[in-house]
């Protein structure tokens, strides 16, 4: 009964003390609340690009850029045909098209305006790629003419690399991400607390009062640690309720398994702040 | 009955032993006075009766019981309260009370009795839901003493319970330890005050080195010292006081300085008075009264002691 009442006084007086309301709930909520809404964008997975214009000249007498040209058309790329007295590169340059692309008989040229842009770069992807195929059709033809047909011939190109994705519709985004992190780091902050449930009470001078009332030191250090254990859960508990309810943070489907799993953090903090404050 | 009785105890620290050997009994119904210097081993005595500090050799027996053996009875029956405050600034005065009651296994309705009871009688019922933050010092060690008697204790230990309040505080907890008394507490009581021991303590040892140097009622050890006389000499200036040529002179058996006055113990036998004199007007020291005292407490403990109580 005595470690209860201890523990009780604790609790009480924790929740009463508005340094520990503000670090233990109303720092992580606007913490929370301030890098989930600020760091939002970096955790989108998802890329939207809209349709890419090209403007192409073919000086070439092979049909090869041509079916190039039918191909990726069906992934939204658009190309236009410059007349002779276009510059594709003023084009370019003006914005009027993504990319210019010149294929003459030394090979491929691609202007873009920004080497770095997610549609030059999709761009320069794809003219890589086709020029890989038929820098192997070269090789091949040199070696073994007789089966240059049969490289081409393929109906699904071979996949070497297969990826797979446990849950490909779950990508934790950023208040997710901050809801683990800064409830992880506020149990942690509970060290702080709980180093002075001891040396508390000598600055108070009322561990001597505790000591001389008939109440073993054990039940003391018992009642101490229980209420510092149920104050730091209490307040984890409410962060999390918080988090889910209020910035719909995804804790899961086993919330109650998650608690645990942070309750046993709790307790490493507690332990950690006593043995740090008595060593 | 004797609710305390000490036999040959001895508390040391490494190579300094803080109690040498002390007996002592305190009866049921006493108000027990301690008397001693900073150092002088109180504190350690009082430590070990309340069982905060365990002694290296001797018993202390609290009812009969030996407190080593039964410590949660002996706790049951004591209560303590300490010289510095020990209270919970977060938590209100009823809720402080309540607390410590607690510890004692009160429950319920006999709980919240004995905080009531406890805080009437320190004067604090109108603050009960107040913080001690905003209490005055004299509050603080009336609140004090509550957390400490409102279960009850048959033996209540004060460590200097009057130190920096006001008069009108001190006024109150003398008046408090005497009713406590009167309501059948038996009670010890230490303080630097002199005067309040020798009104209040209706038995008083005087500790020095660790040891009892004299015991019994105030009358008796008044008697110890019936052929020594005070001569209290108020000066402008103690700068160029030399006690050491006091103590020289015929008859003088202690001095100690307090404040403005040079207090001179000397023997009742020898008529020296003159030749202090002379020595203030030799010594060019301005005199502004010289009063002779009957001997009380502060005489006594100054003749024992050598040594002025409040001087460390």
């Amino acid at each position: 009964m005595n470690i209860l009442n201890i523990a009780w006084k604790g609790i009480k007086t924790d929740f009463r003390d508005t340094r520990t309301l503000f670090f233990m709930l109303a720092f992580p909520i606007v913490l929370m609340l301030v890098l989930g809404t600020a760091l939002s964008n970096t955790f989108t997975t998802s890329l939207r690009v809209d349709d890419i214009d090209v403007l192409y000249k073919d000086t070439t007498k092979g049909e090869y850029f041509l079916h190039f040209i039918s191909e990726a058309e069906k992934s939204g790329l658009h190309f236009k045909k410059a007349s002779e007295t276009i510059n594709g590169e003023k084009e370019v340059k003006k914005g009027t098209y993504d990319g210019y692309v010149e294929v003459t008989d030394q090979g491929i040229q691609l202007y873009v305006n920004n080497g770095t842009s997610i549609e030059g770069n999709i761009l320069q992807g794809m003219l890589a790629s086709f020029v890989d195929q038929y820098n192997i059709a070269t090789e091949i033809s040199k070696v073994a003419p007789e089966k240059l047909a049969s490289a081409f011939t393929r109906e699904k190109p071979a996949d070497f690399i297969k990826e797979t994705s446990l849950l490909p519709d779950k990508q934790p985004g950023s208040m997710d991400y901050y809801a683990i992190v800064i409830t992880t780091m506020i149990i942690l902050y509970g060290a702080m607390s709980s180093s002075s449930l001891i040396v508390g009470e000598r600055v108070r001078k009322t561990a001597d009062r505790l000591i001389a009332s008939p109440v073993r030191k054990s039940e003391i250090f018992i009642g101490k640690v229980l209420g510092s254990l149920v104050s730091n859960s209490i307040c984890i508990l409410l962060v999390i309720f918080f988090s889910k309810l209020m910035f719909k943070a995804n804790w899961g489907d086993h919330l109650g398994l998650v608690f645990l799993v942070l309750l046993t953090e709790v307790v490493f903090a507690v332990s950690m702040g006593i043995g740090v404050s008595s060593a | 009955m004797n609710v305390l009785e000490i036999n040959n105890l001895t508390k040391k620290f490494a190579d300094f032993i803080a109690v040498d050997n002390m007996s002592l009994s305190v009866a049921e119904g006493e108000i027990f006075g301690f008397l001693g210097a900073n150092g002088a081993g109180k504190s350690t005595t009082i430590n070990m009766i309340a069982g905060l500090l365990r002694s290296n050799e001797g018993t202390i027996k609290i009812l009969g019981k030996n407190s080593a053996k039964h410590s949660r009875f002996a706790k049951m029956n004591i209560g303590m309260v300490p010289q510095d405050l020990a209270i919970y600034e977060d938590m209100t005065a009823y809720e402080n009370v309540k607390f410590f009651a607690g510890l004692y296994g009160l429950r319920g309705a006999e709980l919240n009795e004995r905080v009531e009871e406890a805080l009437e009688f320190v004067g604090l019922q109108d603050k009960y839901k107040s913080y001690p933050k905003g209490f005055s010092g004299g509050m603080k060690r009336r609140l004090n003493i509550a957390c400490a008697i409102a279960h009850r204790p048959k033996l209540i230990i004060m460590d200097e319970p009057t130190v920096g309040i006001d008069p009108q505080s001190r006024n109150y907890i003398l008046t408090s330890v005497r009713k406590l008394n009167e309501m059948g507490c038996t009670i010890i009581y230490t303080s630097h005050y002199m005067e309040e021991v020798e009104e209040i303590c209706s038995r008083i040892a005087i500790i020095d080195h660790g040891k009892i140097i004299a015991e019994g009622t105030k009358e008796q050890l008044k008697s110890i010292i019936t052929n020594t006389k005070d001569v209290w000499i108020e000066v402008k200036s103690t700068e160029n006081v030399n006690l050491e040529s006091i103590k020289k002179i015929n008859g003088v058996e202690a001095v100690s300085v307090d404040e403005n006055f040079i207090k001179i113990n000397s023997d009742t036998g020898v008529n020296n008075l003159n030749k202090i004199i002379e020595h203030f007007m030799n010594s060019q020291i301005e005199i502004r009264s010289l009063q002779e005292k009957a001997p009380n407490l502060e005489t006594v403990f100054l003749t024992l002691t050598g040594r002025n109580l409040r001087d460390q």
